[in-house]
């Protein structure tokens, strides 16, 4: 159970506060509601490549990093389809440094062309060791079209080719700033030997004077319903074959959620789920083989992704796969499996409460999920799901006309 | 008016936690350590082995023995003991490092009862069954031949070879050979002599019930196996400096690694090393990320690091870079180094390097697992529980003469060797 207060500032700031006396360790996480889904498709990589820039200088602080490590304190970010988050830690006796570092770039930034321009060759470098300068590392740039045809979801967080990055223009970045960055699109979570009233005087006195400004409304494309299989065949120089399928699921805070997210523990999560043990150790098809859902804000997808053994066909793995998943269809999970998975889960959120950071930034995510409080009651969800309810939704789900299938067949040349 | 230009008033005196815990020995002898804290229920159980590369003899073997104990044992397939770890929600993880071996279980505490008889039986009596020892050696090969497509892999993978060379299990690499000779019998035989007859200690952490304490410790006095000393571990004959490059087809990027050995935590310059290296490359606005990343945009990253072994201390620089920068980020690389040697450091770039490592060292101290962790590390190298103290103290007091004198002594250029993977 993770105690938490829960306030919001007069300009719309979102504030909760989670005191946890056991740590030395204080954590500033400020979530701001934009990610790549709220880029235009002539200029993806956006919502990325920004959160680089929030770390070129405020419009009152020069250098972001210095001051805090002079504070002992450490920070970083990351950007995902729905949202980018930005975290710090440091020692509690030093928390006013992050309230001052934080607002201060919420309020503006400096927009530096300099910055711009060195950030714009960091992301570059970052596309190329990521994607493309690593074995499989376009697999997701090349699957996400296939999967998606009309919603945002169908780019990379890191953008659909090197030329968005590229061409990103000073304007673009302050348009940017202005549309997403401000108090009412953001939640601020602390969390460390802190006290509440402290975090208020706190929060009064760097974020309160921040003007607030109207919540952007989305109105993104909304994906349609898949009718037919889709299959890409792609050849590369890896040393072993891929197989990925995927196919369209609920939203997050869809009622089937927890079943979908078991469905894919008992498939394919560990050394004794099904696709392992029957594909990896029994079959020997493949060398890796898992499930996992993509757990977006918007329906997202159910994947399977393997790599062969070298010397089996494509196609003869390709039907081991949809073997597994037609049995799974016809008669469903068996209780022991339900419940192995249940007690992982349970455990999974046990031991992720084991850190400061962890929480802090759990807490943002389940208020920007719709409720904070869901931090404490996730697992009862999960506790919730029937052996009948995952049978309905497997059969639902692993239909032939719901696939998109990727082949990334390996072509080995010296 | 709020003043926003001025950083609020921060200290550098934090509170250190204390690493007070319980301990007591096996019948065997084998030294139990207990971190009880933490709010949550939940426990890690670490059986640490002198089982690592060193004591091995080379890292391919040392992991196979490590990662197939939990495939078999008498009386369970490999199957059976995932599903009977897994129903529990109970996570089961393993390493053999080069100078260790651990064999790790984290349960929440009121499925231990359950879940520590299964990490017993691997521990004792695993089997090594022939098909799980060709089903691991199979997928392996398969996973290094991917492995060898990252230019960082084979940067990482042939690095050490080239300091500590071919010969010394630090510096061997791992080859589709050296795993194909992987054998049963081999494994058996590790295993009785490494795991059986080289336990070091167990590390206990978590929150744990008055009954729960008694049955765990209860276990623990019945196991059997033995804390005995093996034979002295040989040195590595470290290599004079060398340049080298391997030539990766189609790579976009170069990795790059330069390093050399430097004296190790017993040391009286080991705390300013570490000063002179976070400096250098520890942190993210380090002289390397500002000048490599921030200003020229040659890369993603660029960091430096001290690894310390048990018979050996590395100091190495690692990156990759654009193709076509490679020539001059590692022109820069040098100019880096040659700054530290020639110029003292502003006081005030080293206080926030000193600050920034007490930060680092109190955020490694969050909650009783990683308590538990700095506290192995001290036994690992048999240094006294003062040391860290020690340390701070040090890091805290050195000067900028002191770098600049530890600078001119360990970071001349011709002093390191350097890998460069990439296409030409």
């Amino acid at each position: 159970m993770i105690q938490f207060e829960k306030f919001k500032l007069s300009n719309g700031l979102k504030v909760i506060v989670h005191e946890d006396q056991s740590t030395p360790i204080a954590c500033v996480n400020i979530l701001y509601n934009v990610g790549a889904r709220d880029e235009e498709p002539e200029h993806t990589g956006f919502a990325h490549l920004f959160e680089h820039l929030m770390f070129g200088g405020s419009v009152n602080i020069p250098n972001y990093d210095q001051p805090l490590q002079m504070a002992g304190g450490e920070n970083n970010a990351f950007t995902n389809n729905d949202f980018t988050n930005y975290y710090l830690s440091l020692p509690a006796e030093n928390l006013e440094t992050g309230f001052w570092l934080e607002s201060d770039r919420m309020l503006s930034l400096a927009f530096s062309d300099k910055s711009l321009e060195v950030q714009r060759n960091v992301v570059m470098e970052e596309f190329k060791q990521r994607y493309l300068n690593q074995p499989y590392g376009d697999v997701w740039l090349l699957f996400k079209p296939l999967a998606y045809k009309k919603h945002p979801y169908r780019w990379n967080t890191i953008g659909m080719e090197l030329s968005h990055i590229e061409n990103a223009q000073m304007s673009q970045v302050k348009d940017f700033f202005s549309t997403w960055y401000h108090p009412g699109n953001a939640i601020l979570t602390v969390a460390g030997p802190v006290k509440t009233d402290e975090v208020k005087r706190l929060c009064e006195k760097w974020f309160a004077p921040i003007p607030g400004k109207p919540v952007m409304k989305r109105n993104l494309p909304v994906e349609p319903p898949q009718s037919e299989a889709r299959k890409l065949v792609v050849e590369r120089n890896v040393p072993s074959s891929a197989l990925y399928i995927a196919f369209p699921m609920c939203a997050r805070m869809h009622e089937d959620y927890h079943s979908y997210d078991l469905l894919s523990d008992i498939m394919g999560n560990g050394a004794s789920s099904r696709l392992y043990q029957s594909l990896v150790k029994e079959q020997k098809l493949f060398i890796e083989a898992g499930s996992y859902v993509s757990g977006d804000h918007d329906p997202g997808l159910w994947v399977f992704s393997g790599k062969l053994t070298e010397g089996v066909s494509m196609e003869i793995a390709e039907q081991a796969v949809w073997k597994e998943l037609e049995a799974m269809a016809q008669e469903g999970p068996t209780k022991d499996e339900l419940t192995r998975v249940q007690n992982k889960v349970e455990s999974m959120y046990t031991f992720g409460n084991m850190n400061i950071l962890n929480k802090a930034m759990n807490l943002a995510i389940f208020e920007w999920l719709g409720d904070a409080e869901f931090v404490n009651t996730e697992t009862e969800k999960y506790r919730k799901v029937s052996t009948e309810k995952i049978h309905q939704i497997a059969k639902a789900t692993f239909k032939k006309e719901h696939s998109n299938t990727l082949h990334y067949l390996s072509v080995t040349h010296a | 008016m709020l003043e926003r230009t001025l950083q609020p008033p921060y200290r550098n005196d934090f509170r250190i936690p204390s690493l007070e815990h319980d301990s007591f020995k096996t019948a065997t002898g084998i030294p139990v350590f207990l971190f009880k804290a933490g709010s949550e229920n939940v426990l890690k159980i670490e059986f640490v082995f002198n089982a690592g590369h060193i004591q091995a003899g080379n890292g391919t073997i040392a992991t196979a023995c490590n990662m197939l104990m939990r495939e078999g044992t008498k009386n369970r397939s490999a199957k059976e003991i995932s599903e009977a770890l897994d129903y529990f929600g109970s996570y089961y993880e393993s390493e053999a490092t080069r100078d260790r071996a651990s064999v790790c279980l984290y349960s929440l505490s009121k499925h231990l009862n359950s879940t520590l008889p299964v990490l017993m039986e691997v521990l004792n009596e695993p089997s090594f069954p022939e098909k799980e020892v060709q089903l691991y050696k199979d997928n392996l090969i398969q996973k290094l031949r991917v492995n060898m497509k990252k230019i960082d892999f084979v940067a990482r993978q042939k690095f050490p070879s080239l300091i500590f060379g071919e010969q010394h299990p630090y510096g061997i690499q791992q080859t589709e050979q050296s795993i194909g000779a992987i054998q049963r019998e081999n494994l058996q035989e590790l295993h009785k002599k490494l795991y059986l007859h080289g336990i070091r200690y167990v590390m206990i952490s978590g929150n744990l019930g008055k009954d729960e304490e008694a049955w765990l410790k209860n276990i623990l006095q019945q196991c059997t196996m033995r804390p005995e000393f093996g034979e002295s571990l040989s040195k590595p004959d470290i290599l004079p400096p060398q340049k080298k490059f391997i030539q990766s087809a189609e790579a976009i990027q170069s990795a790059l690694r330069l390093g050399r050995c430097v004296p190790g935590r017993e040391h009286e310059d080991y705390p300013g090393l570490q000063v002179m290296n976070t400096l250098l490359g520890g942190h993210f606005g380090s002289r390397l990320m500002s000048n490599i990343r921030e200003d020229k945009g040659y890369t993603y990253g660029i960091g430096s690091g001290i690894t310390p072994l048990l018979n050996a201390t590395l100091l190495s620089i690692s990156t990759e870079v654009g193709k076509e920068v490679t020539g001059d980020a590692l022109k820069e690389i040098y100019k880096e180094l040659q700054r530290l040697r020639t110029e003292s450091v502003e006081l005030e770039e080293l206080e926030l390097v000193k600050n920034y490592m007490l930060g680092t060292f109190l955020r490694s101290m969050d909650g009783p697992f990683q308590l538990a962790e700095r506290f192995s590390s001290l036994i690992d190298f048999s240094l006294p529980e003062s040391w860290y103290h020690q340390y701070l103290e040090k890091v805290k007091n050195i000067r900028p003469e002191n770098v600049l004198s530890l600078a001119k002594k360990y970071l001349k250029p011709e002093d390191f060797t350097e890998l460069v993977v990439g296409c030409e």
